[in-house]
């Protein structure tokens, strides 16, 4: 089977790389019940026997280009198995879990693949399913699974696994509160973000939670960058203003940064905090968000 | 030096230095016909055609764009990119619904938008392909791929291009292609062979260490008339895996059009930047000496590697095409490609005897090469045997 190439392969040069890793890695994770433990036995599916493990250094063999998003989400390790149905050999189940660097990288990268109308599935902190496609997140881990299977037998599977893999990690999940820290009136659907690297294309912009808004047709967006420290705040601050040659006194308070490339942004700065907004042309609206973020 | 070159080229290699060296410096020097531009002037861009498809790229072109940024495809456009790349597969399809998102207010005719897909069966890669169609909003894309091949077999296999076919005979997708970053010389040869695809997408980068048989793979597949574009030109981005030690990308983009049988290229970008450092690459594809350094080819001396400044064209008092004589010579000595080299000398259809009439040689060369002396020793590689020669 083709679907099976890229694994068989490595199979039969990486069983040793893998357990070395495995030992390595495995006592370190806070998948503290072990892999094993998160990819159980399923009546009428043959689990491979080993779960493969993948570390920084070889997910870009197993997904190839697509490791850089999780790469800029502090990317630890993934666990990776497949099922396959006893009934019909042809039918499989893969499941994988990805460990990023905490809940909201892990809420990161799921936000950067949630689709804009996603169907709700009541699983990790939040998830969704489409067909043979069942994703979502739940501590720091954002965990896919996937068949190219569509009957009501494979998607119960799914769901099963994903109820288990949840619970074992985290059997009462939360929101991480950062993320819900933006403002909910016209909020759209599904739009927060955490975009952990190059935020609106620059580099010294990181760590920014974002939503996008609609009032009256016009859709902007807002944002939130939370720093370890004010010193980091001032330090964006003053990147953000070399970039775009304005002469301006850095202290906390309302900013207009004029981005060549982004338009204006407004940015209220409150000690490590970076508050502001893009897209936004209506001046009023500029205003009352800006008063909304200083605390006015 | 990060590549390294097999036992077979090797001794190819040294064969043809051999063979030339037992060879006197004459032979029969006529006009001159550059075929490669390595800088334009002012803001040009450097285009080269996509093999049979007849269509026209800029050099640097468009690859994966985070979802979150699309005034970064704005700009990518506006600035004369034309073709955007993604797949199916890229964030989970939010990556097709931002570029959809994007593509709806621009011309149609102003761009080409290439995706790619994986499918076991018709009905996986039908229903992938419509769903990708309807993310992006458009009535048909102008590549259409195979995602990730990595054998012969999965390339020509029977059901996927049947149903690729389809797809093309149903105007949903002008050209078809595939895309490659593992074992890219067997699939590379398997497009070329398909009498279906007509582009592949590789990986292709300086720190390959199967350097040599991808170009002779891709040489075959440019000659069927298959159009080639780089992928992973970045070559990673680091040197080292704990990513600290960045690699100097624009050089490493530059160094991809040393080959003339890559067509276009499509690095992925972040950060505005990032684009326009790319973009500089479609002006000038001319290595510095420091960008050179940066590669860390110095176990192959640089002093192999002409800089495309073309300052020379112009100041040989016998009309030699002086700039295109440097270019075969790096890419026999600098690149080891030595039929690649044979065939740029030939096609200048130099005559020889101008340069070992002429002395002392009045044209200077602004990396201090000793031109009269690289010009009779590039020139020996004419009197060798086709059969010696490679790459």
């Amino acid at each position: 089977m083709q679907k099976h190439n890229k694994f068989c392969t490595r199979k039969l040069f990486l069983p040793g790389v893998i357990a070395i890793l495995f030992i390595l890695s495995g006592f370190a994770s806070p998948l503290k019940a072990g892999p094993d433990k998160y990819f159980p036995a399923v009546d009428g599916w043959e689990r491979q026997s080993e779960i493969d493990v993948y570390t920084p250094e070889t997910l870009w063999d197993i997904i190839n280009g697509a490791a850089d998003l999780f790469y800029a989400y502090d990317f630890i390790e993934l666990f990776w198995a497949e099922y396959i149905s006893k009934a019909d050999e042809s039918v499989y189940i893969v499941m994988e879990i990805y460990r990023q660097g905490g809940p909201v990288r892990a809420f990161g990268v799921y936000s950067q693949e949630r689709p804009m109308s996603p169907e709700l599935v009541d699983i990790g902190v939040q998830g969704y399913r489409a067909p043979g496609i069942m994703h979502f997140f739940v501590g720091d881990c954002y965990v896919k699974i996937r068949s190219h299977d569509r009957s009501a037998e494979t998607e119960q599977t799914m769901r099963k696994l994903a109820r288990h893999v949840s619970d074992m990690i985290d059997p009462d999940p939360q929101f991480p509160v950062i993320v819900t820290s933006l403002p909910e009136e016209h909020k759209v659907a599904f739009s927060d973000e955490f975009i952990n690297t190059n935020f609106l294309g620059h580099p010294f912009l990181s760590r920014a939670f974002v939503s996008t808004y609609e009032r009256g047709g016009e859709r902007f967006n807002l944002f939130l960058i939370e720093n370890e420290t004010r010193e980091e705040s001032e330090q964006i601050l003053a990147s953000y203003y070399e970039f775009s040659g304005q002469d301006a006194e850095l202290q906390e308070g309302i900013h207009r940064v004029e981005d060549r490339w982004n338009g204006e942004v407004g940015i209220v700065w409150k000690d490590n905090r970076l508050y502001g907004y893009y897209n936004l042309d209506d001046r009023e609206l500029q205003e009352k968000y800006l008063a909304l973020f200083s605390g006015n | 030096m990060q590549r390294s070159f097999d036992r077979r080229n090797f001794l190819k290699l040294s064969a043809a230095g051999a063979a030339g060296g037992l060879l006197t410096s004459a032979g029969p020097l006529r006009a001159a016909t550059p075929h490669v531009t390595s800088r334009t002037a002012g803001n040009e861009i450097i285009y080269r055609t996509l093999g049979k498809t007849g269509i026209k790229l800029p050099l640097v072109n468009l690859g994966f764009v985070r979802s979150d940024n699309p005034r970064i495809v704005n700009l990518a456009l506006d600035m004369g990119m034309t073709l955007i790349d993604t797949a199916h597969g890229y964030n989970n399809g939010r990556n097709e619904e931002m570029l959809g998102q994007v593509l709806r207010n621009r011309d149609r005719d102003s761009y080409y938008l290439a995706t790619r897909l994986r499918g076991n069966t018709e009905e996986q890669i039908m229903e992938a392909f419509d769903t990708s169609l309807g993310r992006l909003g458009l009535d048909y894309v102008d590549i259409l791929g195979l995602h990730a091949s990595a054998s012969r077999e999965h390339t020509l296999d029977e059901t996927r291009l049947k149903a690729f076919s389809k797809i093309k005979e149903q105007g949903k997708a002008r050209f078809l292609s595939v895309s490659t970053h593992s074992n890219e010389p067997e699939v590379i040869r398997a497009v070329a062979d398909s009498g279906v695809y007509d582009v592949v997408f590789t990986a292709y980068n300086f720190r390959m260490e199967h350097f040599n048989e991808i170009n002779e793979a891709i040489d075959y597949a440019a000659a069927a008339g298959t159009g080639i574009i780089a992928m992973k030109t970045m070559a990673g981005a680091y040197w080292d895996r704990e990513r600290k030690d960045p690699i100097n990308v624009k050089a490493a983009l530059k160094y991809v059009f040393q080959n003339p049988n890559i067509h276009s290229s499509i690095p992925g970008v972040e950060t505005f930047r990032e684009l326009e450092e790319n973009f500089e690459v479609n002006h000038n594809i001319g290595l510095t000496p420091d960008e050179l350094r940066d590669l860390r080819l110095d176990q192959a001396d640089t002093g192999m590697f002409c800089l495309g400044c073309e300052k020379c064209a112009g100041q040989c008092n016998s009309d030699l095409p002086v700039n295109d004589i440097m270019r075969s010579y790096m890419y026999a000595y600098g690149y080891r490609r030595t039929a690649l080299a044979r065939e740029t000398m030939d096609t200048l259809e130099i005559d020889g005897d101008a340069c070992a009439k002429c002395h002392p040689c009045n044209v200077t060369c602004s990396q201090g090469f000793n031109i009269a002396e690289k010009i009779r020793d590039i020139d020996r590689i004419r009197m060798v045997p086709r059969e010696f020669l490679t790459g």
